[in-house]
């Protein structure tokens, strides 16, 4: 029987903790009105908890990439997941916002990094060297995946058991599938199981060590995520993925508000919004198995690009055709800057710092997501419209595509990836 | 930084979106699960709960099978030789 690498097996594990950590942390709103309503909190009250979740989630990022980047993947992950589910059970016995506050806020969403977008790409990415779009992509996918399922199973969980049992539930579910996964399946580098990047032969004559360069392979390799600061590129993806922390965010939180203000029922409101979410999958799978044949740079800002186009119609096409139009653009270019961000990091800085460059990014892109649903809501109640917002979007969304056009020579190393052979023959599959 | 944004978001956060968890999108959300599966709620969570359960834990049995296996025919390998 035919070895089957061991990277597909990493992917999937990828796949599932995203999907079950991802997913039930983007069932958070659900949330609001059941615990709200029981401890007589205003929802400014409650929205500081999780505001909070949100800075201390963004905050970590790059440290927990600079966690990942010393001590590998499978380490961060695995105890980052059992945070999580440990700490989804314990919101059960939620009876104080400094509870809430201590377990969601600070522990929870701090733990939620660990097992996020940003460690499971810098895994992957020493996984993957050839179908690096690829693989990054289909693990995006399964945080899109859970939030397309988790997300209304948690609410018809909770109207059916109660906001302290649904906790229990996302907290075992996390548990049973999320921690296994981390620690059973996740290994660090190909090395461990004696394989090479994309299940390729081992260079016959290349056995470099573990500390060589060649092993950490990118355009420009950085010893130091400090050196990548000084290069223009970082910047320009980081900038770049700022605007897609504004625009997601606003999409989130202002689009279904933003239908009810057109007239349009909740239905068709919510209809709308799943849609997005389910072309969401399409738009990430698309674009990582065309990342793996065409430049990743023109295809990241040709996603931007797509989704200022949806912006525009919001504004510019009547309302029906707006809407559903929208739904349709912005689903398919949602999140597929993420792995695409990742992929490029990767390309430029190579592997060994990718964990914390990666953070970075995603610390402006969190960033980014809170200003923008302040603002958006402060300009609604300025103008009576989302027409100012929108149209900001938009712009800022041109701008990031051509930043992102700009950035140079983002190609995949020519070199085959070399690996450092430490024959554990036996381990891998 | 954090300080800030205490202050900034209890008074701003939510100037103006839906309400999260909005109980009308609650309720539709649970109405057309229950009209999609057409059986009792709690038959309806157990499915909900089988989909999202089922294909992980069959990854990993078929991960933990097949590293079994590899590992069991290397040892009759190396017993034979």
């Amino acid at each position: 029987m035919n070895k089957i690498f061991y990277g597909w097996f990493v992917l999937v594990a990828g796949f599932f903790i995203l999907f079950v950590s991802a997913g039930a942390r983007n069932g958070l709103g659900f949330f609001v009105v059941p615990m709200t309503e029981e401890f007589e909190w205003s929802r400014k009250t409650i929205s500081m908890a999780f505001g909070i979740g949100w800075f201390a989630n963004a905050i970590t990022q790059p440290f927990i990439g600079r966690l990942h980047d010393r001590f590998g993947g499978r380490i961060v992950i695995s105890i980052s997941v059992l945070i999580i589910g440990i700490s989804s059970v314990l919101l059960t016995f939620t009876n104080s916002l400094w509870f809430l506050i201590i377990i969601y806020g600070i522990i929870m969403s701090i733990a939620s990094g660990g097992a996020s977008l940003v460690t499971i790409h810098a895994v992957l990415a020493r996984w993957f060297h050839r179908r690096r779009g690829m693989a990054i992509s289909l693990a995006t996918a399964g945080a899109s995946a859970g939030s397309l399922i988790i997300a209304p199973f948690t609410a018809y969980v909770i109207l059916l058991l109660g906001w302290r049992i649904t906790w229990g539930v996302l907290g075992a579910m996390i548990l049973a599938v999320g921690l296994p996964m981390a620690l059973m399946v996740i290994r660090n580098n190909p090395s461990e199981t004696g394989d090479s990047p994309d299940g390729d032969p081992h260079p016959e004559d290349n056995t470099p060590s573990l500390s060589s360069k060649s092993n950490f392979s990118g355009h420009s390799v950085s010893d130091s995520w400090t050196d990548a600061l000084r290069s223009p590129q970082i910047w320009q993806l980081t900038g770049a993925y700022f605007v897609c922390g504004i625009t997601t965010a606003i999409i989130s939180f202002h689009y279904v508000p933003f239908a009810l203000d057109q007239g349009f029922s909740i239905a068709t409101a919510g209809l709308a919004f799943g849609l997005m979410n389910g072309l969401n999958l399409v738009g990430v799978l698309s674009t990582g198995f065309l990342s793996d044949k065409m430049s990743r740079k023109s295809l990241l800002a040709s996603v931007y690009a797509v989704r200022a186009l949806a912006f525009v119609m919001l504004i510019l096409a009547p309302s029906i055709i707006g809407l559903w139009s929208f739904a349709i653009i912005a689903g398919l270019s949602w999140a597929a800057s993420a792995h695409l961000t990742s992929s490029i990091t990767a390309d430029i800085y190579g592997l060994k710092t990718m964990g914390t460059i990666v953070g970075f990014a995603t610390l402006a892109h969190q960033m980014g997501g809170a200003i923008s649903i302040y603002l958006a809501g402060l300009l609604y109640d300025i103008y009576g419209s989302y027409d100012v917002p929108f149209f900001i979007s938009a712009t800022l969304l041109i701008a990031a595509s051509v930043a992102s056009y700009l950035i140079t020579n983002p190609k995949l190393p020519k070199q085959p990836y070399t690996q450092p052979v430490k024959a554990k023959l036996g381990t891998g599959m | 930084m954090m300080s800030l944004g205490f202050v900034w978001l209890d008074e701003n956060f939510q100037a103006h979106h839906s309400e999260p968890g909005d109980p009308t999108l609650l309720q539709w959300i649970k109405a057309t699960i229950d009209h999609l599966f057409g059986f009792e709620p709690l038959v309806v969570a157990g499915i909900l709960t089988s989909l999202i359960i089922v294909p992980p834990m069959l990854s990993l049995v078929l991960f933990l099978s097949l590293r079994i296996g590899r590992r069991s025919s290397k040892f009759r390998q190396d017993s034979t030789e």
